[in-house]
């Protein structure tokens, strides 16, 4: 009789055994689930909201580069500050002028808010100096031409044109 | 008094055959007996109720499989079911039978009222059985009833299973022991009984196989589960890379939408910077101007400039400059008409965006 209520015991601890057993591994069971689904919820909530606000890279790739070239170019049209000096840009202006037919009268070096400027005053015909102000402008260089005078006042095809002429300079900066 | 878990049934009412079994598979042995049922018991196997139990322990090879079979009519079976309610069906060998298979040798009688019978056990099967009716003013004898059996059956000291109030009133020879029938009935397991619609090893193969397949399931059902978090655990993965790659890309995207406006400041900064072209004011100028049109001088102070100029018609060349898009502020501040030539001297100011 007791052997009988020790094995009943023994049954039912085994079975409260297994009961427990199989709550603990089910809990387990969900809560690893539910982990990974709240996990896998947060991620796509994630995506979607970036593939909204998301530009196509490509297109702003193709954008950036563009840009890069253009300001590329713009700076190339620009000289370094070791690339030329007033001097060398004086026989340069001089020679184009000359090359254009015009002569050349006098022309100084200025210096105006930390720019070297040159003035010449030259005379010749007013074609040959539209060449040379073709000549500045399709260079590949920016040379500026703050001022001018021109005067064509003493008949036939000579004008008389007293300017000045510098170059822009850009840093590594870019400024 | 207690009354007992089980239903004693009188044991006169039933036939009951010790039978050698054929090896054949256990879910068989009801069918082969069923056959053999006509040469077992004489009534008609329609009118015929029975039930049996295995006697050879599992894996015991000291002799063949053999069987207890019980038979009655099955209009008996029924009243006895009908008086039982849900208590278990009892014949003597089912009361005895599980404390033969732990005794291995025993002998016992047991006594309810009219009748009594005798059942020898050797190595938990019964190897002999002898029943006894009682008439009017007959009653249950031990010392002449064991002597009546003779002595190749009354081997060993007895058990005597009968009510309490039988044992208490007739005196146990000083070797026999005495078991109330009470005790017994209340012990016995519903799967020991007898006529309960399976038989046991039946009930023990549909118990094993619920077992059985209640593991089945719940390993299946751990396993589903566990493929299930598998499975979940690796969207999130999968998710969670894309999140990162959309992260990434995210990044990769300001960073060039960072470039892109530094880039175009920049682009801007420079366009704005471009020096004004000398040669585009003189080309606008000629062209604004007209072919009848000459030019005597022209002043220029950055993106302003002054031109004296002669030609045919003055207001008409200052509206077409006013229709110019990179000429602003114009001012025609004087015009000398000349009477011989029947042409205009003008000075005019402006400002030039061309660039």
């Amino acid at each position: 009789m007791a052997d009988k209520v020790d094995r009943r015991l023994l049954y039912v601890l085994a079975a409260a055994v297994g009961i427990a057993a199989v709550v603990v591994a089910g809990g387990l069971i969900a809560e690893r689930l539910s982990d990974a689904r709240a996990r896998a919820e947060r991620y796509e909530t994630r995506s979607r909201a970036l593939r909204k606000t998301l530009l196509p890279e490509a297109d702003l790739a193709r954008e950036r580069d563009a840009l890069d070239r253009r300001v590329a170019r713009l700076r190339a049209r620009y000289y370094r500050a070791d690339e030329i000096s007033p001097y060398a840009f004086g026989g340069e202006v001089k020679k184009r002028l000359r090359s254009a037919g015009m002569t050349v009268a006098r022309y100084q070096i200025m210096e105006s808010k930390g720019k070297s400027f040159l003035e010449f005053a030259v005379s010749g015909r007013a074609r040959s100096f539209l060449q040379f102000l073709r000549d500045v402008s399709l260079q590949g260089k920016y040379w500026t031409i703050p001022s001018m005078t021109v005067d064509a006042r003493a008949g036939g095809d000579v004008v008389e044109v007293v300017f000045k002429i510098g170059y822009e300079v850009i840093d590594e900066t870019g400024h | 008094m207690k009354r007992p878990s089980a239903f004693l049934m009188t044991r006169p009412d039933f036939v009951v055959r010790d039978i050698e079994l054929p090896p054949v598979p256990e879910r068989e042995i009801e069918g082969l007996i069923r056959y053999r049922l006509r040469s077992l018991y004489p009534g008609d196997p329609e009118e015929t109720a029975f039930d049996y139990a295995l006697t050879r322990a599992e894996g015991s090879r000291r002799r063949g499989r053999r069987a207890i079979v019980f038979i009655a009519r099955k209009a008996v079976v029924d009243e006895y079911k009908a008086k039982a309610g849900r208590r278990p069906l009892a014949l003597p060998f089912t009361l005895l039978r599980r404390m033969a298979l732990r005794e291995g040798s025993m002998r016992a009688w047991v006594v309810d009222g009219t009748w009594a019978e005798h059942i020898l056990f050797d190595d938990g099967a019964p190897v002999s059985s002898v029943v006894k009716i009682y008439g009017r003013g007959e009653a249950f004898d031990l010392s002449r009833e064991d002597a009546a059996l003779g002595p190749e059956i009354a081997v060993g000291p007895p058990i005597l299973a009968a009510s309490e109030e039988a044992l208490a009133a007739s005196p146990l020879p000083r070797d026999a022991q005495a078991m109330p029938l009470e005790r017994l009935l209340l012990g016995l397991r519903y799967e020991d009984g007898i006529f309960c619609g399976r038989s046991r090893a039946a009930r023990t193969r549909a118990a094993s196989r619920i077992a059985g397949l209640s593991v089945a399931a719940l390993v299946l059902g751990i396993l589903l589960a566990l493929k299930g978090i598998a499975t979940a655990e690796s969207r999130a993965d999968d998710l969670q890379a894309q999140a990162l790659a959309l992260e990434k890309s995210s990044a990769n995207a300001l960073s060039l939408e960072k470039d892109i406006e530094r880039l175009k400041a920049e682009s801007d900064r420079l366009a704005a910077a471009t020096p004004r072209d000398a040669y585009l004011l003189f080309s606008a100028l000629y062209r604004t101007l007209g072919d009848d049109a000459r030019i005597q001088s022209v002043a220029m102070q950055d993106s302003g400039f002054q031109v004296d100029a002669t030609g045919s018609n003055a207001l008409r060349s200052m509206e077409r400059f006013k229709e110019h898009p990179e000429f602003t502020g114009m001012k025609l501040a004087q015009v000398v008409p000349d009477a011989k030539s029947g042409r205009e001297r003008f000075t005019f100011s402006g400002t030039f965006n061309g660039r």
